[in-house]
């Protein structure tokens, strides 16, 4: 009898029609995620991360394949499901933070619970408690506006945390910070997994943010090239085994 | 290059403001179409004396009405183009950025954007007349169908129409257009660069000052209510309360805004309800940032629901109460009690066949109870002078100086001339006919009108219909006795009463006046008549004929409606054009912002309901503060109307039927604008 995973994806195939060209974004790609897992998906401009991940969060649909979350095959799902799906399963952290600009950071993080329809006191209770693991108890009152990048990003990471997602999907999460506020997210990334048990799925194609990950998937047109695991590693040696494949399979220019 | 930039830019404006172009396309074809009204050749002819160059008093009325309205259609038509081509500006500000970074001179520019703008303005120019030309005839068909006339609907183009509109229009355009390019001479790319970015943050500092605003304009509205119903309005609290409606009007988004922002500050329990904090949120943060343009608009609403109300008043009254002051066909009063009008009677014949005439007299008997009564009791007399001399001059001028009698007789043969059924009166009673206004107000007065008379008889109740009360049988009231009873009294006036057969010709009131060696006109007047409390629309006049009374009537009320129509149909466009880009122009903005929504779980139905929820309370905010504004104005000028006028139709009747069309117009324009910000959201 096979191990059923926390999230199973299984022969993924995208394709686009370009008039009379087929590209396949994502070439029949398979792989899991077990609980509590924090994963990276690392790869150049144009390999598919993005749209693999798209496709995870149920935001765009697949061409052919399965994708099954605790045994569950979103293929199946209608869009009403699907959104009712996203929105208890699934946590959002983006690049540019998509916080929205007239909310509070407070009010941002407490819209996925209030469109849950959770009750006022499971919610302030759920922010005070969140806020005070990431650090952002002191500007909660504050607009994103009125804070800086790495704040914004770890705001970001309190909103797709507060529902309890069963996945948190992170689209080059450090894109937009300097290395300071980078290394304070990443750490965040796993408070986030080791204290608060999130499982985590991060796309970058930065190697010092993938570090990070306990497991990396390397994909380079559409297909899972390399496969990497830290195990017991120490951060030097694992991070030059990235840099390996790296240049194995073709890689971005990784030093920058 | 440039030109076909223009051209490209031009035809992206027209799909970006679409909504504004088609108001421009309405108001122009509006404005056309009134235009042709005022040259139209009928209608010259119609409001000159003959064929004399003199204008008839409707005929000054109209030319002034149209003028006034022409012009604030001007100032309302510019502040649109002018604000929609800031507005345009300031959004599209980063595209004239790169235009600058890519080398193009700021002189460049403007007339680029000039060209663009002149472009979509001479479509909708063109686009406006073409439709003008077709709204003209149903324009003329509706204002001769109001004034009783018929009119046949033929192509016509109005030269004199038309030249106005582009002038006016070009006026408009000109002047906004040149004030944005003294604008663009004035910007630096940094500038143009953040200009889109201007009112974003959301300054909640002031939060608690600005907060007190909203209530301080609730109360003024409470105030203006209580004011006006309790009836303690004077003078210097009516110059108050206006000057206290235009804080209202634009402190009451201000603080609305803060209002909500200080409740979801305070985490108000309606926040954690699903998408209330969402909403919540975009509506007060669009409400403070365009706080002055909603006072604006709320004022330009209610406007358009007061003018819209005044004009189905008007035409309320057109329609169902010339009917009832002017029950015969003509009636002719003298104060020669001898006149047998053989002469006049002569006259009539000649041009129509009556089909009854009665020539009469009313009496009095030396008393003036009844005028006594009225004068002291009904309310438009209330602010009477304290003074008792100029209290008398008034009572005086307002009605006969002793009380109206006619027999029954005669009043029964004026009845059946009318189609009423006659009335059986005992030999020792009597019965007041009087004004359906005045019955109003007195048939529940204390102590009763019967008591305050000394007739000797017993009176047996009130008759109310049309009666030809405005001087002739009496004045708002007659009191009707046996026959035998006049022959203790005094011949007041001769009458003579005629119903016909056939339509009088108007002009057989020119005849009548030339024969009693008067012109019909207002200095020639019967300075004897008293025509009481109906002063609003009629005058004293010896000599009605209905034909022409009605016509110069229902064309004066139309002189008067029209316009209002006309203003009112124009704001509403204009103010709702102007909402419904400011949502349009922002779906970018909310497009980011719904998606969002979407990954955090909202499924796409979900997000039309919410989008449709933000819009409605965008365009309902300003919609329910004027409709709580106008409606206190409505019901009040209502309530007087019906007082003065004695119609039979209910003052909120008004403030309905006005409301119904703004809510026709208002529903129009939140689909269209629906189903554009829906398209580009998703």
């Amino acid at each position: 009898m096979t191990r059923q995973h926390y999230i199973e994806v299984r022969d993924l195939v995208k394709n686009y029609d370009t008039g009379k060209v087929r590209v396949s974004a994502v070439d029949h790609v398979s792989f899991y995620v077990d609980q509590g897992e924090f994963i990276g998906i690392m790869g150049a401009s144009g390999s598919g991360k993005t749209t693999m991940l798209n496709i995870l969060s149920t935001i765009d649909t697949m061409s052919a394949g399965q994708v099954f979350y605790d045994g569950a095959d979103i293929a199946g799902m209608n869009e009403e499901e699907l959104s009712d799906f996203r929105q208890r399963n699934l946590g959002f952290v983006f690049q540019d933070y998509n916080l929205l600009d007239t909310l509070t950071i407070e009010e941002n993080i407490m819209l996925p619970m209030a469109l849950c329809s959770k009750k006022k006191e499971e919610i302030v209770s759920r922010i005070q408690s969140i806020s005070e693991s990431l650090h952002i108890g002191d500007i909660l009152r504050k607009f994103p506006y009125e804070v800086s990048g790495g704040q914004k990003q770890r705001a970001a990471c309190a909103r797709a945390l507060v529902n309890n997602p069963k996945l948190i999907l992170a689209d080059e999460p450090t894109g937009a910070l300097d290395s300071k506020s980078s290394d304070m997210l990443l750490h965040t990334f796993q408070v986030m997994n080791r204290e608060l048990g999130a499982t985590i799925l991060m796309v970058t194609h930065d190697v010092f943010s993938a570090c990070y990950c306990e497991r990396i998937l390397f994909l380079s047109d559409g297909r899972i090239c390399a496969e990497l695991e830290r195990g017991n590693e120490g951060k030097r040696e694992y991070l030059n085994r990235i840099l390996d494949v790296q240049s194995q399979i073709g890689g971005e220019d990784i030093s920058a | 290059m440039l030109d076909k930039l223009a051209l490209r830019n031009a035809r992206r404006l027209w799909k970006d403001y679409l909504n504004y172009f088609l108001t421009l396309c309405m108001v122009t074809a509006l404005m056309s179409a009134f235009h042709a009204l005022l040259f139209s050749k009928d209608i010259q002819e119609m409001i000159h004396y003959g064929k004399g160059e003199e204008l008839s008093t409707a005929g000054t009325m109209l030319i002034a009405f149209m003028s006034v309205s022409t012009a604030i259609i001007l100032v309302i038509v510019a502040w649109l183009i002018n604000y929609m081509t800031r507005f345009i500006l300031e959004k599209r500000s980063r595209e004239f950025a790169v235009y600058l970074l890519a080398g193009m001179r700021k002189e460049q520019i403007a007339v680029l954007y000039m060209k663009e703008n002149f472009c979509l303005g001479i479509c909708a120019l063109l686009a406006g007349l073409l439709l003008g030309g077709g709204l003209q005839q149903v324009l003329f068909v509706i204002f001769y169908k109001s004034i009783g006339m018929n009119y046949r609907v033929k192509a016509e183009i109005s030269a004199g129409g038309v030249v106005l509109t582009v002038a006016l229009y070009g006026i408009c355009f000109i002047a906004a257009l040149f004030r944005n390019k003294k604008k663009f001479s004035h910007m630096e790319i940094i500038g143009l660069i953040h200009m889109d970015r201007q009112n974003e943050t959301v300054d909640e500092k002031r939060g608690a000052m600005w907060k007190r605003l909203f209530f301080l304009s609730a109360g003024n509205i409470l105030l203006l209510y209580f004011l006006i119903f309790t009836g303690r309005i004077t003078k210097v609290t009516a110059v108050l309360e206006m000057i206290g409606l235009v804080f209202t009007f634009y402190m009451f988004y201000i603080g609305l805004s803060a209002f909500l922002m200080q409740y979801i500050k305070n985490r108000g329990n309606l926040i954690y309800r699903r998408d209330c904090l969402f909403l919540m949120r975009q509506f007060s943060s669009k409400m403070r940032n365009t706080c002055f343009v909603l006072g604006t608009l709320s004022l330009l609403f209610t406007f358009a629901l007061v003018g819209g109300s005044l004009a189905f008043m008007l035409s309320d009254y057109q329609n169902r109460q010339l009917d009832v002051e002017y029950p015969f066909d003509i009636i002719i009063v003298s104060d020669n009690t001898e006149n047998d009008f053989s002469e006049e009677e002569k006259l009539i014949r000649k041009s129509v066949t009556p089909q009854s005439v009665l020539k009469y007299a009313v009496y009095q008997n030396g008393t003036g109870d009844m005028g006594d009564f009225l004068y002291q009791n009904l309310r438009i007399f209330a602010d009477k002078d304290s003074d008792p001399v100029m209290a008398e001059g008034k009572r005086a001028v307002s009605y006969y100086d002793y009380d109206v009698y006619m027999g029954i007789s005669d009043y029964n043969y004026l009845r059946e001339m009318l189609g009423l059924r006659p009335v059986i009166l005992g030999d020792d009673q009597y019965l007041i006919h009087v004004s359906n206004r005045v019955y109003q107000e007195i048939k529940d007065k204390s102590p009763k009108v019967e008591n305050s008379l000394h007739t000797g008889l017993d009176f047996i109740g009130f008759k109310t219909e049309g009666f030809a009360q405005n001087g002739h049988n009496g004045t708002d009231y007659l009191l009707v006795v046996p026959d035998r009873e006049l022959t203790r009294m005094k011949k007041y006036f001769s009458l003579m009463a005629v119903v016909t057969r056939e339509p009088v010709p108007e002009n057989l009131s020119e005849s009548l006046y030339d024969l009693a060696g008067k012109t019909r006109g207002y200095e020639e007047l019967a300075d004897y008549i008293r025509i009481g409390t109906e002063a609003l629309f009629l005058m004293p006049a010896a000599i009605q004929v209905k034909s022409r009374e009605v016509l110069e009537l229902k064309f004066l009320m139309s002189t008067l409606s029209f316009p209002l129509f006309y203003i009112g149909l124009v704001f509403l466009c204009v103010s709702f054009t102007v909402l419904s880009v400011q949502q349009l122009s922002d779906s970018h903005k909310y497009k980011f912002r719904y998606q969002i929504l979407y990954r955090l779980g909202m499924g796409k139905r979900k997000i039309r309901t919410v989008a449709a929820k933000q819009m409605f309370l965008y365009y309902l905010c300003p919609v329910i503060l004027s409709v709580v504004i106008s409606a206190v104005f409505i019901l009040y000028i209502g309530r007087q109307f019906v007082s003065y006028t004695g119609i039979h139709t209910k003052g909120i009747l008004y403030f309905g039927v006005s409301l119904g069309g703004f809510l026709g117009v208002y529903v129009l324009y939140f689909i269209l604008t629906y189903f554009q910000f829906a398209k580009n959201i998703s």
